[in-house]
């Protein structure tokens, strides 16, 4: 819609700034929160405006620790949330780019039952198979590890079918060349195929990333040991405060430190992320 | 370089039968082009050749080995693609170069190679581009080029010039055929443009419905079409038909009433068949002489160099092509169909009689 009246334009700007501002303000709060001390979080009213301990809170918080979780550094926590999340966000890529690729490419039989058994699996969420795996996991011996952490959610359908949808664009003629040109089938997958489907896998790569660090329900299960805790759970455990009150100031602190990893992915990433969404020029 | 046969060449898609036992022999060196109308079949038989479809019946000898279970890569052929097919992220020097760097070939070798075609097709200043940067014309010889560095011995083309407008498609068809002189290389063409087939061809071969009508020159097809499709097809504007009756020795008779003697020429013994003359065979006049038939201007059609002519005789349409040189006045004018230029076809098998 291209209209131009001026009306029009000032209410757009109030609806989309009522937007920004809804999204932003508890960011606002979380990093104000930061930057004060304990005890000024725990007076009322709340302070909206920064304090001058933000650097303080940060160095405290990542080297320290917080709440219940003491022994454990929010630094350690948000290393183990980059390998988890890394491994998903590649293990996913992976896995699902070959079997598009098997879908696509190669004629076996009850190839269209194995694409539907996939496609299927899409329609069920972590949670409800959530019991048989733990199991799994657990007599696998895989309980506290990165490979339990990673492994029950290493496989996607939702990659799986959009990298198939991506390569059914990829006009059959350019798979011809390639074979007069004598390439095999992974000789075609690793010098056509790839290159051709980056920023597809650098969209996905983004939302995977995302995924996998936002996971919560997962390790919060599966790790016992403090030295595996990921910041995602480990700000829940934080506000597990047994006698004191909660600390406020460094728990909004690992938040905002939480946040950053996946921002950094978003707009490092966000060229790659557009063109994958929107290009279709093959 | 080499010889193609093709022996008994069945294809089936399942249950359909799309090519019906085909036989041709294509020699070394010749310009073979196979032309048809959409979905004859025509691809289908060279993706055979090429190795990208199976071929369910017969044998495909290329040079003198039957190489029906040869994989593409070890024909020794090159395949150059209706939409051009290159390597979207390769720059125009790497698409030519990756069948030679899969080959293990070395990297001076590669160069040489590349370099040698990029001059020849006029792309050396765009080795370091990638195709989306490219013009049409230019995509289709990078095309031809990732063809060239190859040194097949046969050159397979599939519509290649039919995503070209229709300037830049004459200008690449005088190249193809320079190309062809240069080189000497057996190459099949296929497309559905008889112009194309025509002017590139040594050999044509047509074909209707996965079947052979004809194989010849050009100038056999033109002049001895084997049946009413090839006369049809062949030739622009194509021939004009009529349903025609024998009513006495030497006498026809097409639409209404209008009748026509054969002089030197011995009718055939049926009584009725399909008459057809080329537009451009057929002279007009302005006077009224015994023999000629009145013509009633519907449409002109003006094509620069001469004009087309559409009217009917009797229930028959018909075109006629006018020369430039042609003075005759067009409100008044009177059609001469010379019997020599006339062909006669079965009316049941349409075959030439």
């Amino acid at each position: 819609m291209i209209e131009q009246r001026p009306v029009t334009t000032v209410i757009c700007h109030i609806v989309l700034i009522a937007g920004v501002l809804l999204v932003a303000f508890p960011i606002w709060v979380t990093f104000v929160a930061s930057s004060h001390t304990g005890v000024r979080m725990t007076q009322i009213p709340l302070p909206l405006l920064p304090g001058g301990h933000f650097f303080e809170n940060l160095v405290d918080a990542i080297t320290k620790g917080v709440g219940n979780a003491r022994e454990q550094s929010v630094g350690l926590m948000l290393i183990n949330s980059m390998i988890m999340a890394m491994m998903i966000a590649c293990g996913k890529i992976v896995i699902s780019l070959l079997s598009a690729f098997a879908i696509v490419y190669f004629k076996f039989p009850f190839r269209m039952t194995i694409f539907w058994l996939i496609f299927i699996t899409l329609m069920l969420p972590v949670e409800v198979r959530i019991m048989p795996t733990f199991e799994v996991v657990a007599n696998l011996n895989m309980l506290n590890s990165y490979w339990g952490l990673t492994i029950p959610l290493i496989a996607s359908a939702t990659a799986t079918f959009m990298f198939r949808q991506s390569f059914l664009t990829v006009p059959d003629e350019l798979l011809e060349a390639a074979r007069i040109d004598g390439a095999g089938p992974m000789r075609f997958f690793w010098d056509i195929l790839l290159p051709i489907s980056r920023t597809n896998i650098a969209a996905l790569f983004v939302i995977l990333f995302i995924y996998g660090w936002n996971q919560y329900l997962w390790p919060l299960l599966i790790t016992t040991d403090k030295d595996m805790y990921t910041i995602v759970m480990g700000i829940k455990q934080m506000l597990e405060a047994a006698e004191e009150s909660p600390e406020w100031h460094l728990i909004m602190m690992t938040t905002l430190l939480a946040m950053l990893p996946p921002v950094v992915v978003v707009v490092g990433m966000q060229k790659l992320f557009i063109k994958g969404l929107t290009e279709t020029e093959k | 370089m080499a010889k193609v046969i093709l022996e008994n060449i069945v294809k089936t898609f399942g249950k359909t039968e799309v090519v019906h036992r085909i036989n041709a022999c294509f020699n070394n060196g010749e310009f073979v082009v196979i032309v048809g109308p959409s979905g004859c079949g025509k691809s289908t038989i060279l993706r055979m050749i090429a190795g990208l479809e199976e071929v369910s019946e017969g044998n495909i000898t290329i040079g003198d080995r039957i190489v029906n279970n040869v994989e593409p890569k070890d024909r020794q052929i090159a395949m150059v693609f209706q939409n051009y097919a290159l390597y979207p992220h390769m720059t125009v020097f790497n698409n030519m170069a990756y069948g030679l760097k899969l080959r293990k070939l070395s990297r001076e070798e590669i160069k040489q190679r590349v370099g040698e075609a990029a001059d020849l097709l006029q792309l050396t200043d765009f080795l370091k581009r990638k195709p989306r940067q490219l013009s049409g014309g230019q995509r289709q010889r990078v095309a031809m080029g990732r063809a060239l560095v190859r040194k097949p011995s046969v050159f397979l083309f599939d519509e290649p010039l039919s995503n070209l407008d229709a300037k830049l498609r004459h200008q690449m068809r005088v190249e193809l055929k320079k190309l062809h002189q240069r080189l000497g290389t057996t190459m099949i063409y296929v497309t559905h443009d008889q112009v194309e087939a025509m002017t590139l061809a040594d050999k044509i071969v047509i074909i209707n419905d996965g079947h052979i009508e004809q194989i010849g020159s050009p100038d056999e097809i033109y002049h001895d079409p084997a049946s009413k499709f090839v006369a049809g097809f062949i030739g622009s504007p194509p021939m004009n038909f009529f349903a025609a009756k024998v009513v006495g020795k030497k006498m026809i008779e097409f639409g209404k009433g209008t009748r026509m003697t054969i002089e030197n020429k011995t009718l055939p013994d049926k009584r009725s068949l399909v008459a057809g003359i080329r537009p451009e065979k057929i002279q007009i006049f302005s006077e009224k002489r015994e023999g000629r038939l009145r013509l009633e201007v519907e449409l002109i059609e003006k094509l620069g160099a001469g004009k087309l002519l559409y009217s009917h005789i009797g229930d028959q349409p018909i075109v006629v092509n006018i020369p430039d040189s042609s003075t005759t006045d067009l409100d008044q004018c009177w059609a001469e169909l010379s019997p020599d230029n006339i062909y006669f076809f079965s009316s049941e098998s349409h075959k030439r009689l």
